[in-house]
């Protein structure tokens, strides 16, 4: 950086009244300078350049100095001594540049050439580092690989009324299949609970719209229940797909198409009989299994299958409880349990551990590059 | 369900299939196996032998020496200690090498100097009854050498199934045997009662009567009378069968009823005669205050909800639930009336969801029994009993043959006419997406499972549902036992052709995902959590009786008491995540969550200032508009984060650092910034409505004079209450994640800024009065009206203390001066200082210092 241009300390030379001495005086000059110089080049110090700089080009420099000697010298010698002047002006000036670019990189060198740091110091990533929840992370990739399906991503109420969970759902009252779920009841509120699964979402969706559709619903549910593979809350995605003409054929390509788009397109899936009451047929899907790939291992028992989820075709009862024409409208709907997908595609073996909100463990999961 | 192959193979020819291929079958059916258990009791040459002689052992006098055929020729010395060993006796050996239940190895032995080539085992050693005294006593038919195990069918695999609540045909042994017979095209072999012998001098209506008080709720109630019955052991197959499919065997008259319903599907109740006061029984809904002894010994209230079965004077069983214990079978019991009936499936399951009595009987009539067949399976029970008897009689015991009654009392209001369903081949292809399937491939499936044809046309089938099929009930029933016997992995994959276009989505649901990635971008980390809260948490966050939180959603039935209520706030669970880190030795971690917080709407106000919201919009969020009517609370979805102290620990970098409520509000600013939304107002919280923040540390973020959320550090005490460190305590901030989202929807414009010539910045400190804080310094600049150049300014000093006066305080700020057309000159620059100058002393009495 240089420093703004200052009035040189330098005395101006001393003078002879002859132009002969004034070239003797420009010549001595010349070896001065150039000792100088070549002093400079050994190590060329920025600010001793710019010392340089102004004892001999500033403006009390020893040039302008040799300028200010033109006046006492006769007018005829003046055009030759100036023109000598000039010449030893333009030397000098080459000279300075060239000493400040060597100078530049000379600095440059030194700052590389300082001595290297301890890379091994530690720095504590881990307080100034966020994460984002595995749960979350899976979240995102599921509603990203529905998303490119065309499927629009729907919420709703967490508590909700038994409408919504149930009877619209084809549960009658007073049926075992409410069994299948064990309920949050709210208290002192009639018919009110919180939501066993994330199919409250397809009566809102679709009273809420006209079809054809093609919803997903991702979102917390509640279920009365608390041991090793089974919390109180849970996740779930649910989805579902009404048009005129749905099959359980397209039923089978489209969970097909989402599982391998998730887990690899190696694995396959296949599909068998089940009961859940808003769907007929129903039925459960198996996805081979992640960690064996279909092998067997501890993780499927040795079957090769892991149970991903449930699914089947909408009941024409769950079309008729929100006016749908269960004769024009046919499709299909699925719910899988996110927190398992999580836990199958990170390995994670402890379902409690998802919900403890330990940072140690939280922090492993990294993003999924989305695309 | 659990079932014993060998008693499934009764019904349907299992030969040359495995354990593993049934399993299959079965799951690909629907009635998914759950688990496989081989059964083999004894192991090794556990094998028939007949005593050929015994002789006194000379050193003991209980003991005998015996001569046993083992078969094949082999006869082998053994040493047998039971009074009941004697010559013909066909027993039970164990031979040396082989090994009894309990890991018993048997192993030559010398017993008082007499050696001993194995051992004559008793019921109790082999596993299979509790009896002891004496060695088991075999049937002479038996040849010496087989091996018991498969003389008695003792080996068996179990399957377990995990049966859905729709298929309650499948809680029986011929419903899974029908299944699996048509899956596997094999014959179905349904036992035939019609056999059973029955004396036509004894009428059922003689002892007993049957009067129906309730007709709706017991459509069909049958009595059959036996007499000449004792409650002696059951045959061991029966017994084996019952222990495998998970029932333990009583005696013979309960185990038959026990049986008969394991194989129909029926649940069956067996009388004394004797108890059956008046000879009379009644069905009736219990009085109010009436008590009945069930079976478990329990006493039990019952009322006008609960059906019982009744005699002249008392209940005698809770119907179709259990039985009383007034009337049960005893050991001298000898005449019985068998009950086969049909109760009212929402009856029977809310008295058994009331009594928390959930028997076999309770879960069948929960899911329906077939209402046809009530005769028919008090007819097996009578078939049954004759058939053991028989047995029994033959292996020696000495019993009278029961009697049955040819006449059965069977009080049958009305028949309900079985459902007849229409289906279309058509829309059989449309459902499944399998157009290759025919009609007449459609109709053989169906017929297989018992379903009968009425009528065909082209295209068209009328059928009649069997009665044991309660769950059929519209055409796509029918679709999906078509396509369960087809198999689900015959359908061929497809994809939907759907038209071009799809839903709009709430961008919220987007916005959440941008809002979590942003704040795991500022260094915090994500948690989930239950969310649910408790009294005590109520008393931790400091809550006064008046306070709205105070009114929050309750749970009916928590699954544990600090689980009670839905929280109103996600503040609670990341206090509680910040202790279980620390514990784990975990300090400073910065957590946020976001999630959904209840609040109830009858009482307002609601908030910490969110407002009482429960219409749902198109999107299913909740909306403003009021319904008292609807019961469900108000939901946002709230975003809460947590800074643990310190915010740097000490480090060879520099000493540690403590977090501050600046430290909060940086990162809110900074969040918040990154959705250009600029930090909301902030002002003092009102100590009353946020009583766990620092009053002093703390601020309440709003827009518009909503409140939106707040930030700071936390009341001491909350600190102090979850065990954090309360000097400093942690810090905290709550938003409203769908306000924050309706703010950045509003449009913003923006500024054509130029850089191309040079600010000119001048440093100013101002000394004003103490109570003067920088809050109103932006005001007043903001209200700078002669303001042409100042581009922006920062606070870079506040002083109190040394060289100044007590009541004063200095505020140093860096002005910069811009012009988008010129470098300004200072004279400029000047003017404008000179203008700022005179404001701030005007507004603030702001002297240069």
């Amino acid at each position: 950086m240089p420093p703004a241009e200052q009035d040189s300390e330098v005395e101006n030379p001393t003078m002879t009244d002859s132009s002969t001495s004034l070239e003797k005086q420009a010549e001595s000059l010349i070896q001065d300078f150039e000792t100088e110089a070549t002093a400079l080049r050994q190590e060329p110090v920025p600010a001793r350049v710019e010392d340089l700089r102004i004892a001999w080009l500033g403006r009390k420099g020893r040039i302008q100095g040799l300028m200010d000697g033109l006046r006492d010298l006769p007018r005829e010698e003046r055009p030759a001594a100036g023109k000598t002047i000039n010449q030893l002006r333009a030397g000098v000036e080459q000279t300075v540049g060239e000493l400040q670019d060597l100078s530049r990189r000379w600095q440059l060198q030194e700052k590389l050439d300082a001595a290297p740091l301890d890379i091994s110091l530690p720095v504590d990533a881990a307080t100034t580092r966020g994460s984002l929840h595995p749960v979350t992370l899976m979240r995102q990739t599921l509603l990203d690989e529905f998303r490119r399906l065309g499927f629009t991503v729907c919420d709703g109420p967490e508590v909700d009324l038994d409408f919504y969970n149930f009877s619209a759902l084809n549960f009658q009252d007073d049926h075992p299949a409410r069994d299948m779920q064990d309920t949050f009841f709210i208290k002192d509120r009639r018919k009110t609970v919180l939501r066993t699964h994330t199919s409250n979402i397809q009566i809102h969706a679709m009273l809420l719209n006209k079809p054809p559709l093609r919803v997903v619903a991702p979102g917390r549910t509640y279920r009365c229940d608390s041991d090793l593979t089974h919390t109180p809350m849970f996740h779930q995605i649910e989805g579902f797909v009404v048009d005129r003409n749905i099959s359980m054929g397209d039923m089978k390509g489209v969970i097909d198409t989402f599982l391998k788009g998730v887990y690899g397109k190696d694995l396959s899936t296949r599909l068998r009989p089940s009961y859940f009451p808003f769907v007929e047929p129903g039925g459960e899907v198996d996805l081979q299994c992640v960690n064996c790939r279909g092998k067997g291992c501890r993780v499927c028992s040795d079957t090769g299958w892991l149970e991903i989820g449930g699914l089947g075709m909408i009941h024409p009862n769950v079309f008729e409880s929100v006016g749908y024409d269960s004769e024009d409208w046919t499709g299909f709907a699925f719910g899988f349990g996110i927190d398992r997908m999580a836990m199958l595609k990170y390995g994670i073996n402890d379902l409690r551990s998802l919900f403890e909100g330990s940072r140690q463990f939280l922090q492993q999961f990294p993003a999924t590059p989305r695309g | 369900m659990q079932i014993s192959i060998n008693w499934l193979s009764d019904y349907v020819d299992l030969e040359g299939l495995d354990p593993d291929r049934i399993s299959t079958v079965l799951t690909n059916l629907g009635l998914e196996v759950e688990t496989i258990e081989n059964l083999e009791p004894l192991k090794g040459p556990v094998v028939v032998g007949r005593i050929l002689s015994t002789s006194p052992h000379p050193n003991a006098e209980k003991l005998q020496l015996c001569k046993v055929d083992a078969g094949n020729d082999e006869v082998l010395d053994i040493v047998c200690g039971a009074p009941n060993a004697r010559e013909g006796l066909t027993v039970c050996l164990a031979k040396v090498g082989s090994e009894l239940p309990g890991s018993f190895k048997i192993k030559p032995t010398k017993i008082r100097g007499e050696k001993s080539a194995g051992m004559l085992c008793s019921e109790q050693e082999l596993g299979l009854s509790d009896a002891a005294e004496g060695i088991m006593e075999l049937s002479s038919e038996l040849k010496p050498g087989t091996l018991i195990a498969s003389a008695f069918n003792l080996n068996d695999t179990v399957l377990t199934l995990g049966l859905t609540p729709n298929r309650a045909d499948c809680l029986g042994y011929t419903g899974i045997a029908r299944d699996l017979a048509a899956a596997l095209g094999r014959t179905l072999k349904l036992p035939d009662p019609s056999d059973v012998k029955t004396d036509p001098e004894l009428k059922s209506a003689d002892h007993v009567t049957v009067k129906i008080g309730a007709p709706e709720d017991c459509g069909r109630f049958s009595a059959l009378y036996i007499d000449q019955v004792r409650t002696v052991e059951s045959p061991l197959w029966m017994k084996r069968r019952l222990e495998a499919s998970g029932m333990r065997p009583i005696n013979l008259i309960v185990d038959i009823t026990n049986y008969a319903m394991l194989e129909q599907s029926q649940p069956i109740h067996a009388y004394d005669e004797r108890d059956l006061q008046g000879a009379l029984i009644e069905v009736r809904r219990a009085r109010a205050g009436e008590t009945l002894v069930t079976l478990d010994g329990e006493t039990r209230e019952i009322g006008p909800d609960d059906l019982v079965i009744a005699d002249k004077k008392n209940a005698v069983g809770l119907a179709g639930v259990m039985g009383g214990a007034n009337s049960e079978v005893k050991a001298d019991t000898s005449a019985i009336v068998v009950e086969v009936a049909h109760f009212s499936a929402s009856l029977v399951r809310k008295t058994a969801r009331r009594t928390a009595l959930h028997s076999e009987a309770s879960h069948r009539f929960e899911r329906g029994v077939n209402i046809h067949n009530v005769t028919g399976v008090s007819f097996r029970v009578a078939q049954l009993l004759q058939l053991c008897v028989q047995e029994l009689q033959a292996a020696g015991a000495d019993l009278p043959t029961p009697r049955v009654a040819e006449s059965i009392v069977d009080v049958y209001p009305e028949a309900p006419s079985p459902a007849r369903i229409a289906v279309r081949l058509d829309r059989i292809r449309r459902i499944t997406g399998d157009t290759l399937l025919s009609q007449q491939q459609c109709r053989s499936y169906l017929e297989a499972l018992g379903f009968n044809q009425l009528d065909q046309t082209e295209g068209r089938m009328l059928f009649e549902a069997p009665g044991w099929r309660l769950d059929i009930e519209r055409e796509v029933d029918l679709i999906e036992e078509i396509a369960r016997l087809h198999g689900y992995d015959k359908i061929p994959f497809r994809l939907p052709m759907m038209e071009i276009g799809t839903l709009p989505e709430d961008g919220i649901i987007g916005f959440t995902d941008q809002a979590k990635i942003s704040l795991a971008g500022l260094g915090m980390t994500e948690i989930i959590s239950f969310p649910f809260m408790s009294n005590e948490d109520q008393e931790a966050l400091r809550l006064d009786e008046s306070h709205p939180w105070r009114q929050a959603v309750a749970l009916e039935n928590p699954l544990a008491a600090d689980q009670g209520y839905l929280q109103t706030t996600p503040l609670i669970n990341l206090l509680k995540a910040v202790g279980r880190n620390r514990r784990h030795g975990d300090k400073g971690v910065r957590l946020f969550e976001i999630c959904r917080c209840f609040y109830n709407t009858d009482h307002s106000p609601v908030d910490a200032g969110y407002p009482e919201w429960t219409h749902l919009n198109r999107y299913g969020r909740h909306i403003p508009e009021r319904a008292t009517t609807d019961p469900r609370p108000v939901e946002r979805t709230l975003v809460g984060g947590i800074i643990d102290q310190p915010l740097q620990d000490r480090s060879w970098t520099g000493a540690g650092q403590p977090a501050s409520f600046y430290d909060a509000k940086a990162l809110v600013q900074s969040w918040l910034g990154g959705f250009g939304m600029p930090l909301p107002d902030l002002e003092r919280p009102d100590p009353q409505r946020f009583p766990w923040l620092h009053p002093g540390a703390s601020a309440v973020l709003t827009v518009s004079g909503k409140t939106i959320g707040w930030l700071g550090e936390l009341h001491p005490e909350v600190a102090l209450a979850y065990d954090l460190s309360f000097d400093p305590p942690p810090v905290v901030f709550e938003l409203d994640l769908e306000n924050v989202y309706d703010e950045c929807l509003t449009d913003r414009t923006f500024e054509n800024m130029s850089t191309r010539f040079p600010p000119v910045t001048r440093d100013l400190a101002f000394l004003v009065d103490r109570k003067i804080c920088h809050g109103d310094f932006a005001r007043a600049i903001a209200g700078f009206k002669r303001r042409k150049h100042l581009s922006h300014y920062s606070l870079f000093d506040v002083y109190e203390g040394q060289n100044i006066p007590g009541d004063k305080k200095s505020l140093a700020y860096a002005f910069s001066f811009q012009s988008d057309k010129k470098t300004l000159t200072d004279k400029e620059v000047e003017k404008e200082i000179n203008a700022l100058k005179q404001h701030l002393k005007e507004e603030l009495s702001a002297d240069l210092r």
